[in-house]
């Protein structure tokens, strides 16, 4: 039986928000946003037909909260719920809630969500349904020889795993048969140091390993199908960064084989809504095996709309109705070609550390097959309370090089200030010779990309960005000119020096001397000389030709920083020095400051106690990361200036500790 | 308006020829210039970098808004005099905008000689004051001075007061002075801050007492530090004397600027608005036009229509009296009276003029001279045609025109048309020159064959019999003292003019000027001295 849904709450935020709201909209469905502290000004509150607000930023205080998802949905007379990913996308305890106050849950069934929650069960399922998994021995014969029979089964290399561990403590590879007996030894040895307990289990070691997905989609009919594969295995810190369709890795047999394998899989779990299935693909063997179901729709599903032509959401929303699929498996035809790239606020040079700020501007060039799914718009803040993605950069192309070159574009010309983020390393690796012939595993990014290089800026580059704030401003100056101002800039009878500015571009200071020549500049930097001009000046963007090359420059001014944006150079931000230097303000002695804009999530000590160089002094979280602060020095607590909760912005005085 | 036709051939030999040669005077003014920025031996300069100093004109160009122009006045001043301290002395001065209002900056070159000051810079800070009151500039005053230099005191003690008696003269009507104290100031240097509307002392650096330790110690037998006495914290927290004690010479140079912010702008009688026009001929042309030497003839039309606004000028009376050229025109966006000599000035040259000087002071216009004349026409029928009573016209016209001028030096300045024409002793708000202008009672060779005829006669008179070879040796040594004494670096550095100016930079200099002069109320004069017709 059909239920039809009028009007769905969208228990999240963002991109995926706007996302649900937009497939709704198309099919005459109300929505019904909520939001939080953090997310008032959000472009997807205003863009639902109704907005609930539904309390403070911290996920658990609202995002996280079913009473309050709810009690938001009654009031608005919702009558289904869209999760989303993340926050309560997986919780098999929401579906069946949901279930119980008579709201239709977008997603599968709780009981699928709930298998799939355990690793170990859901293994065991899917070798009953004869979906291959990663070989290995699991068992309570820990014996040596034992093992090193189940060893030799699996075959090498192979991963000695503590079955307590977990974060890949507690793990060791081993390549030969030979090193075996010891491997086990030190192994065990490991385990029962760390966790207390040496039981070991082996896996197979998948040396270069590709993770390729497969979405799938049922009804409540009993009938699945999968909407061909995705490959992620560009990663890192585990979270994916660039996802493509069809993989480059797959053959048309090894697709019907991995997307038959990923139907069992969902019909195993009765699965009846858009759900994916994660394979672990072995480069050299073309094996693969089963690693988990994400029950939930995925940020990538773009990729897969882009080849397939559907529209997953609709097709969650008529699946939660209770339609029957609308189309079968030979149905199902990929097009073309589709890459997604994630633009996040974060420093690849300091190890992808999640960065906050404000977007100031936020602009990217028109393209066919460009589908971009942001969360932000100019002006947009990225808070320290939720995942730093700014957007999804999702390109089709009629085949791989067209969709890559027309992304490369895009993430040359995208005008992205404010912050942060990642778009050069986006640049960089999409540039990258392997990546170009799709030759790449999980290890990417880790074994082939430099980022230390990534946060420095060339000298020209730095010339370039120099001057172009120096013309910038210039214009801006000379435009407002009322005396005087028939005579040249800068006249002088008697000649002495240049005019100065003096910027910092990264960690580097710039001292530029100009002189206005007739209609050009004579630019002194870092010991060159260059020669500019200005073709061309709006509001936000100026048109320079630096020593001959003519290129427009967004600029945009927020007191004394300039966020620049120029073909070839990408995003940076310049920042001008006072001409009158205050004199440095001086640090308070033996105070701590916070080095982030962060939360504090727990102070460890208290006025008065005796603190020894090394000790943790308080938490710090940011952007869902924790870090703890240690002491530099011994010495006596004598003041904290701050309470647990807190938010606090960078270089707040936390406490100060009288140096013994 | 229409704009003046140009009748020369910047393709033709005379042309080219006259390039080159006043691009020679440009280079040899170039060269001078570059004497006039010496701040000091390696050695004093080194001294001040180490200690954390910026030299006198690198304030300047902090203290200014960012892109100003800056007009440095008499930059050349002393530089052929004997035992001083060469080219412009050792301070600098000039008006450039801080805050975006017009305002005078004197800075005081500390690395040069102590910043001591010599004749010249204490006749050159006269001439400053002057220019300041009259156009009713603020004033910011950089200081690092070790007073007066000794071997001058004689000759600058008495008439040294003038500079302290101007800060309050002007103060009194209600034109600010700052003072910022960077180093030393002195006994009678005290009072330059001491008599400042704003004085900014900068903490560590100002020494601002009328006695040292030394003095101090042989007066009352007091034993004191140079803080104690005058140190910026002390002046700044017990005397009073400092008004705003700086951190630095960057805070302090800020602070000067602060203050600039608050104090109200002139109140211009014009600020032109609107697209103003180049002029059709390139001001590059003039050193072909302009002759460089003053005995070429040249019409000054072809110097005008490369100077004012789309070349364009109102020509008065073309037809009558043309070796005097009157009319007016706009220079960056100013209206202004232009008169300019054509040679010798007749009779009815000058009743053209004075004229002409009546009509711009009944409408408040500025005047420009531009002097290039051997004075004023002499022989029988010109005395009988009153040449004495309408030169005396002009003269008077000048003498009691009200409106501001500026004069520039582009050729011959001789005689009583020196007068006529605004000449220094005629204060005009500004002077310029060419450097191939020449100036004096009459051209040298002149000047030497008029000797020769009066020595001849004397010689006959007495008896004695002339000694021709003798006489053409004191001819020669005369011209030549007469040549060097009339020559524009001579000028220059006697403070006869402001400066020598690049001819090529003519246009953006009246422009400057024209800006300073229209900063406030413009009212010409009604009456005149009694003449006769």
């Amino acid at each position: 039986m059909t239920k039809y849904i009028h009007t769905v709450l969208i228990a999240n935020r963002g991109e995926i928000a706007s996302r649900v709201i937009r497939t709704c909209r198309k099919m005459g469905i109300g929505t019904v946003a909520v939001f939080s502290e953090a997310d008032r000004q959000a472009p997807f509150v205003g863009e639902a037909d109704t907005a609930v607000y539904i309390g403070e930023s911290e996920p658990a205080k609202s995002y996280l909260d079913q009473n309050k998802l709810i009690a938001a949905a009654k009031r608005t007379g919702a009558t289904a719920i869209h999760p989303g990913y993340g926050f309560l996308s997986e919780n098999a305890g929401f579906a069946k809630r949901c279930k119980e106050e008579g709201l239709i849950f977008i997603g599968p069934n709780p009981e699928a969500i709930e298998a799939m929650g355990s690793k170990s069960k859901a293994k065991a399922l899917m070798e009953e349904y004869k979906v291959p998994v990663v070989p290995g021995y699991k068992g309570d014969d820990q014996s040596v020889e034992k093992l090193v029979s189940e060893a030799q089964k699996v075959g090498f290399p192979l991963l000695l795993k503590a079955t307590a561990g977990g974060g890949g403590k507690g793990m060791r590879i081993v390549r030969e048969a030979s090193e075996l007996e010891a491997g086990i030894a030190a192994a065990k040895r490991e385990a029962q140091s760390a966790f207390g307990d040496d039981e070991l289990l082996i896996e197979k070691y998948v040396e270069s390993g590709r993770h390729i997905e497969f979405q799938i989609l049922g009804d409540q009919h009993g009938n699945v199908i999968h909407l061909l594969e995705r490959e992620c295995s560009i990663q890192r810190r585990y979270q994916k960064v660039i996802e493509e369709s069809p993989s480059p890795a797959l053959t048309e047999d090894l697709r019907t084989q991995m997307g038959q394998a990923a139907v069992n899989a969902a019909k195993a779990l009765n699965y009846d809504n858009a759900g994916t299935v994660e394979f672990i693909f072995d480069d050299e063997t073309h094996a693969f095996y089963f690693l988990e179901v994400n029950t939930r729709l995925q940020v990538e599903h773009p990729v897969t709309e882009a080849i397939t032509g559907l529209d997953l959401v609709q097709m969650q929303i008529e699946s939660a109705q209770g339609k029957a699929l609308s189309i079968t498996q030979e149905d199902v035809k990929g097009e073309g070609y589709a890459i997604e790239a994630r633009l996040y606020a974060e420093d690849p040079s300091k190890d992808f550390v999640p960065v906050t700020g404000r977007i100031h501007s936020f602009s990217y060039p028109e393209l066919d097959g460009l589908r971009m799914e942001s969360a932000v718009a100019s002006g947009s803040e990225i808070s320290i309370y939720y995942d730093p993605m700014i957007a999804k950069i999702i390109m089709w192309g009629e085949d791989r090089d067209i969709a890559h070159t027309k992304l490369r574009y895009v993430l040359d010309q995208l005008v992205c200030q404010g912050t942060i983020t990642n778009q050069a390393f986006l640049q960089h690796l999409l540039a990258h010779p392997d990546f170009l012939v799709g030759k790449y595993d999980t290890h990417f990014i880790d074994k082939k990309l430099s980022l230390g290089d990534l946060g420095s800026i060339s000298v020209q580059t730095q010339a370039e960005l120099a001057i172009a704030t120096l013309l910038f401003r210039w214009y801006k100056r000379e435009n407002e000119r009322s005396l005087l101002r028939n005579l040249p800039s800068g006249w002088r009878n008697n000649f002495y020096e240049p005019q100065k500015e003096q910027y910092v571009i990264g960690e580097t200071e710039i001292a530029l001397g100009y002189q206005k020549v007739k209609d050009s500049f004579l630019i002194q930097v870092g010991g060159q000389e260059m020669t500019a001009a200005i073709t061309a000046y709006t509001q936000e963007k100026i048109s320079l030709i630096i020593d001959g090359i003519q290129k427009a420059y967004t600029i945009l001014q927020q007191g004394n920083e300039y966020f620049i944006h120029a073909a070839g150079i990408g995003n940076h931000k310049v920042l001008l020095k006072d001409r009158f230097p205050q004199k440095e303000k001086e640090k308070v002695k033996g105070g701590y400051e916070s080095p982030m804009p962060s939360q504090i999530v727990k102070v460890h000590v208290a006025e008065g106690a005796d603190i020894k160089k090394g000790d943790p002094l308080l938490v710090l979280s940011s952007m869902k990361m924790e870090s703890t602060l240690l002491a530099e020095e011994d010495g006596t607590l004598e003041e904290v200036f701050v309470t647990e909760g807190q938010n606090v912005e960078a270089g707040f005085l936390l406490l100060k500790i009288q140096e013994n | 308006m229409r704009p003046l036709q140009s009748h020369i051939h910047t393709s033709s030999a005379t042309y080219k020829e006259n390039y080159e040669l006043m691009k020679t005077l440009v280079e040899k003014l170039h060269v001078y210039l570059k004497e006039s920025r010496f701040q000091g031996k390696e050695k004093s300069i080194e001294r001040a970098r180490r200690r954390g100093k910026l030299l006198a004109r690198e304030r300047i160009e902090l203290l200014l808004d960012q892109d100003s122009p800056f007009l440095e006045l008499l930059p050349l001043a002393g530089m052929q005099k004997k035992g001083g301290f060469g080219a412009g002395g050792t301070s600098v001065s000039g008006i450039g905008l801080v805050g975006g209002k017009l305002c005078m900056i004197n800075s005081n070159v500390g690395t040069r000689k102590g910043g001591s000051v010599d004749y010249t810079t204490v006749y050159k800070g006269f001439r400053i004051g002057q220019i300041t009151r009259e156009c009713r500039l603020p004033t910011i005053n950089m200081v690092e001075s070790g007073g007066a230099n000794l071997p001058d005191q004689a000759k600058i003690f008495n008439v040294g007061g003038e500079g302290f008696r101007e800060i309050t003269r002007r103060s009194e009507m209600g034109i600010s002075t700052i003072s910022v104290v960077f180093g030393n100031a002195t006994a009678g240097g005290a009072y330059i801050p001491g008599m400042s509307d704003y004085a900014i002392f900068q903490k560590q650096a100002a020494k601002v007492f009328l006695a040292g330790p030394p003095l101090v110690k042989m007066a009352t037998n007091e034993d004191a530090t140079d803080e104690e006495l005058g140190g910026a914290d002390m002046h700044s927290r017990i005397s009073g004397v400092s008004d705003y004690l700086a951190e630095d010479e960057y805070d302090a140079i800020r602070q000067a600027r602060e203050i600039m912010e608050f104090i109200p702008g002139g109140e211009p009688h014009l600020v032109p608005e609107g697209e103003i026009q180049a002029p059709v001929y390139s001001p590059e042309e003039i050193l072909g036009v302009v002759p460089h030497d003053v005995k070429t003839p040249f019409d000054v039309r072809e110097l005008i229509m490369r100077i004012t606004d789309g070349s364009l000028f109102s020509e008065f009376k073309s037809e009558y009296g043309n070796t005097m050229i009157c009319g007016w025109a706009h220079i960056h966006g100013y209206p202004v009276g232009i008169l300019g000599n054509n040679g010798v000035i007749f009779s009815e040259s000058a009743n053209k003029a004075a004229q002409f000087i009546q009509l711009s002071n009944q409408k408040n216009i500025p005047l420009i001279f531009l002097q290039n004349t051997t004075g004023y026409m002499v022989g029988k029928a010109y005395e009988e045609g009153g040449i004495i009573k309408n030169g005396a016209k002009l003269i008077n016209a000048v003498s009691n025109s009200k409106v501001p001028s500026i004069t520039l030096m582009i050729g011959s300045s001789f005689g009583a048309g020196n007068y006529g024409m605004n000449g220094r002793s005629y204060d005009p708000n500004f002077l310029f020159s060419y450097p191939n202008a020449k100036i004096g009672v009459m051209g040298s060779k002149q000047l030497a064959g008029v000797m020769r005829i009066i020595q001849k006669a004397s010689a006959k008179a007495k008896g004695i019999p002339y000694d021709e070879q003798q006489a053409q040796m004191m001819e020669a040594m005369l011209v030549a003292e007469a040549e060097s004494k009339s020559s524009s670096w001579h000028a220059t550095s006697e403070l006869w003019d402001d400066g020598i100016i690049d001819p090529r930079e003519t246009r953006n200099y009246m422009g400057f000027a024209l800006t300073v002069l229209y900063n406030q109320k413009i009212e010409g004069s009604s009456s005149y001295g009694v003449w006769r017709h």
